[in-house]
C-alpha cells in the first residue's frame, strides 16, 4: 500500500511538465501551427523561472517570468511561420537550438544553485501524506487545465473557430475569422503553457538550475501529442505513462534492487512513446490532425 | 496589415540579403554580450582571428569540419528525398560504438592490413542500424520520422555512457570513463603533423560521388522527384518505399561514419565528449548549404571557424560552450528570414473594415 501510494505520487508529480507542454502543443497544433521548439522553450523558461525567483525571491514572479519567456520564444516561431511563411519544422528546430543554447549560455554561473521551491501539501493522515507530500498546487492545476482545455476546444465557439482555422484557413478566412490572430494566440498560449511546464521543473520537481535539466521532456511531449490525436484527455494518459516510468526508476533506486538494469530504465521513457505509437497505430489516425497543419497560409 | 508579395531579384541581391541578416544576428548577439558586461568586439575578434593565427589553428578548423561535413551530408541525403533525419547524433554514437567494439575485441581475427577498413565499415553498419528503426516505423506504421529519430538520440547516448562507464571501461584506466586506447592498426593516419586525418578525403570523395549520382543517374532523378514533388512521383509509379528506405539507411551510415571518424581519427578510444552536438550542427550545415552537397564543405568550414574561435573565447572570457549554439540558432533564423525575403517582400496594405 505504501509502495503503491509512493509510486502513484511520483507518477503524478513526474507527469506534470510533459502534460503542460503537451497541452500547449495541442492548442498550437489545433490552429495549424506545428511547434517543434518545445524542448528549447521548456529549458529556456525553466532557466528564466529560476532566475526570476532567484532575484525577486517570489515564486509567483518566477512562474510568470517563465510563462512570459515561453510566450516570447513561441512568438518568434509564430512570426516566422505566420507572417514569413517559413518552414515550420526548420523554424521549430531553430527555436530548440536557440532556446537550449541561450539557457545553457546564460545559466552557466548558476549551475547547481537553488532558490525557493513550490511547497508540497501535507496533512496529518499518514497514508494520505505519502501521496500528498509528492504533490503541489501545480499538479492539481495541470489536471484542471486539462479538463478546461478539453472543454474549450470541444464545446465553445472559440474552440471550434480554432479548429476551423487549423483545418482550412482559406475557408475560415473567407467567413471572416482572422486566421493570423488565432494562430498567433494559439502559438503564444502554447508557448506559455510549455514555459509553465519548464518552470515546474526548476521550481518544483527538481528545484534548482542544472544544465540541460529538461532532458528531452519537450520531445517526449511532442510524441505524446501525436499519441493524443490532439485530445487533451488522451494527452493526460500519455503523460501518466511517462510519469509511471519515471516513478519506476525512482522506486527501483529507492529499494536498492536492480531487477532491471539502471541504464535500461533510463532508456524506457524515450522508447515508451515509440512503443505506444506502434500499438495505437490506426490507418485513419491522420484525420484527427488538422488538414492545414504545418502548411503556411499567406494572406493576399 | 503586413502581407507578403512575390518578387524576383537577382542572385547577388539574394546573397546580400542573407549576409545582411547574418550580420544583424551577430549584432543581436553582441547586444546580449554587452548586457552581460563582456566586450563583444573583443570576443568577435577572438572568434574570427584565432583560427587564422597559425597553420595548426587552421588545421583544427579542418579537423572540426570533417565530422560536420559528414553529419550535414547525412541530413542532406535524407532531405533530398523528403525525409527529416534529426537522429544524426544518435547514429553517430552508434557508429562510434560499433567501430569501438570491433577495434577493442575483434581485430585479432583479421589480418592487420584490413583492420582500418573493417573498423570504418562497422561504423557505417552501426549508423545504418540506428537509422533503420525510424524509417521502418515510418514505412510500416506511419510514425513521423522526426520524432522517432530524435528520441533514439537519447537512447543511444544512454547506451554509450553505460558502455564506457561499465562493460567497455578500460580496466587499467584508474576509473577514467572511457575505453582503452585502440590498437594502432585501426588508427586513421594523420597528415602534416596535425590532427587532420585521411578521412577528410574519403568524405570529399563521397560527396562528389553523391553529387554525380543525383545529377547523372535515373535513380538520382527519381530521388529528386520524390523529394520535391511526392505527388508527381506517385503518379509516375516510382517504387518509393525502397528508395526511401535505401536513402535513409545511407543517411544513417554517413552519420555512423562521422562517429567512426571521431573515435578512430581523433580520440582513438570511446570516451566522454563524443556526442557534443555534431548531429544538430549537421541540420544547420545542410540547410545553409541550400541542400547542395558541393556547398556543404564551405558551410562546414564556416561553422567550424565559429567553433574553434568559440573554444578560445570560452577559455579566455569564461563563457559557456553553448555560446556557439546561440549563434547557430540566430544564424538559422536569419537564414529562414533571408529565404522568405529573397522570394517575397513585406508590404503594408490598408485593411478595409466591413
Amino acid at each position: 500500500m505504501e509502495d503503491f501510494l509512493f509510486i502513484l505520487g511520483i507518477t503524478l508529480q513526474s507527469s506534470v511538465a510533459v502534460l503542460l507542454a503537451s497541452l500547449g502543443e495541442i492548442i498550437t497544433e489545433k490552429s495549424g501551427i506545428l511547434n517543434l521548439g518545445l524542448e528549447g522553450i521548456m529549458l529556456f523558461s525553466a532557466f528564466i523561472g529560476f532566475i526570476c525567483t532567484w532575484y525577486t525571491q517570489s515564486l509567483i514572479l518566477g512562474f510568470m517570468g517563465a510563462m512570459l519567456a515561453g510566450g516570447l520564444l513561441a512568438c518568434i516561431h509564430a512570426f516566422f511561420c505566420i507572417h514569413l511563411g517559413s518552414d515550420q519544422i526548420l523554424s521549430g528546430l531553430a527555436l530548440t537550438i536557440l532556446g537550449t543554447g541561450l539557457a545553457n549560455f546564460l545559466g552557466r554561473s548558476f549551475i547547481g544553485l537553488q532558490t525557493l521551491s513550490l511547497a508540497s501539501f501535507s496533512l496529518k493522515s499518514y497514508y494520505l501524506n505519502i501521496l500528498l507530500r509528492q504533490l503541489n498546487v501545480l499538479v492539481i492545476l495541470a489536471f484542471i487545465l486539462t479538463y478546461l482545455i478539453h472543454f474549450i476546444l470541444k464545446k465553445t465557439t472559440l474552440g471550434l473557430n480554432l479548429s476551423s482555422v487549423g483545418e482550412n484557413p482559406q475557408v475560415a478566412s473567407s467567413v471572416g475569422l482572422n486566421v493570423y490572430k488565432y494562430r498567433y494566440l494559439a502559438t503564444i498560449l502554447g508557448g506559455m503553457l510549455t514555459g509553465l511546464g519548464g518552470a515546474y521543473l526548476s521550481l518544483a520537481y527538481t528545484p534548482g538550475w542544472k544544465e540541460n535539466m529538461t532532458g528531452g521532456q519537450g520531445w517526449i511531449a511532442i510524441a505524446m501529442v501525436i499519441f493524443s490525436c490532439l485530445k487533451p484527455i488522451r494527452a493526460l494518459v500519455g503523460a501518466f505513462l511517462f510519469g509511471a516510468f519515471m516513478a519506476l526508476q525512482f522506486y527501483f533506486q529507492a529499494i536498492g534492487k536492480e531487477l532491471i538494469p539502471a541504464y535500461i530504465l533510463k532508456m524506457l521513457p524515450f522508447l515508451l512513446p515509440l512503443v505506444i505509437l506502434i500499438l495505437i497505430n490506426r490507418k485513419n489516425s491522420k484525420y484527427s490532425f488538422p488538414q492545414g497543419l504545418g502548411k503556411p497560409f499567406l494572406r493576399t | 496589415m503586413l502581407i507578403l508579395r512575390p518578387r524576383n531579384i537577382s542572385l547577388t541581391k539574394k546573397i546580400s540579403i542573407f549576409f545582411f541578416l547574418v550580420l544583424s544576428s551577430f549584432l543581436i548577439f553582441a547586444l546580449i554580450l554587452f548586457f552581460l558586461k563582456k566586450n563583444p568586439l573583443l570576443i568577435y575578434k577572438t572568434i574570427f582571428f584565432t583560427p587564422f593565427y597559425d597553420f595548426y589553428s587552421f588545421s583544427e578548423v579542418i579537423v572540426k569540419s570533417t565530422p560536420l561535413i559528414l553529419t550535414g551530408f547525412s541530413v542532406l541525403i535524407a532531405i533530398r528525398i523528403g525525409l527529416w533525419n534529426i537522429g544524426v547524433e544518435g547514429q553517430l554514437v552508434l557508429g562510434a560504438i560499433f567501430s569501438s567494439i570491433f577495434s577493442l575485441y575483434f581485430t585479432k581475427y583479421f589480418p592487420s592490413s584490413t583492420h582500418l577498413f573493417f573498423a570504418l565499415f562497422f561504423s557505417l553498419v552501426g549508423g545504418a542500424l540506428w537509422s533503420f528503426f525510424p524509417i521502418i516505423l515510418k514505412l510500416k506504421w506511419k510514425i513521423n520520422e522526426i520524432i522517432s529519430s530524435l528520441l533514439l538520440n537519447y537512447v543511444a547516448i544512454i547506451l554509450m555512457e553505460h558502455l564506457y562507464f561499465g562493460p567497455l571501461r578500460d580496466p587499467m584506466g584508474f576509473g577514467f570513463p572511457g575505453t582503452a586506447i585502440f590498437p594502432q592498426s585501426v588508427w586513421l593516419p594523420r597528415l602534416w603533423h596535425t590532427r587532420i586525418s585521411i578521412a577528410l578525403f574519403i568524405v570529399l570523395a563521397l560527396i562528389l560521388l553523391f553529387y554525380f549520382f543525383l545529377k547523372k543517374t535515373p535513380t538520382g532523378y527519381k530521388i529528386k522527384v520524390i523529394g520535391e514533388n511526392p505527388k508527381a512521383a506517385q503518379y509516375a509509379h516510382f517504387k518509393q518505399k525502397k528508395l526511401l528506405l535505401a536513402m535513409f539507411l545511407l543517411s544513417g551510415a554517413m552519420a555512423g561514419l562521422a562517429g567512426g571518424e571521431e573515435v578512430l581519427g581523433i580520440h582513438r578510444r570511446l570516451q566522454q565528449g563524443l556526442a557534443i552536438g555534431y548531429g544538430y550542427d549537421g541540420i544547420i550545415a545542410a540547410f545553409l548549404a541550400q541542400k547542395n552537397p558541393l556547398l556543404l564543405p564551405l558551410v562546414s568550414i564556416f561553422l567550424s571557424i565559429l567553433k574553434v574561435g568559440a573554444e578560445e573565447v570560452q577559455s579566455v572570457f569564461h563563457l559557456s560552450a553553448s555560446f556557439t549554439q546561440v549563434l547557430e540558432g540566430f544564424i538559422l533564423l536569419a537564414f529562414l528570414m533571408a529565404k522568405t525575403f529573397s522570394e517575397f517582400k513585406l508590404t503594408r496594405v490598408k485593411t478595409v473594415k466591413n
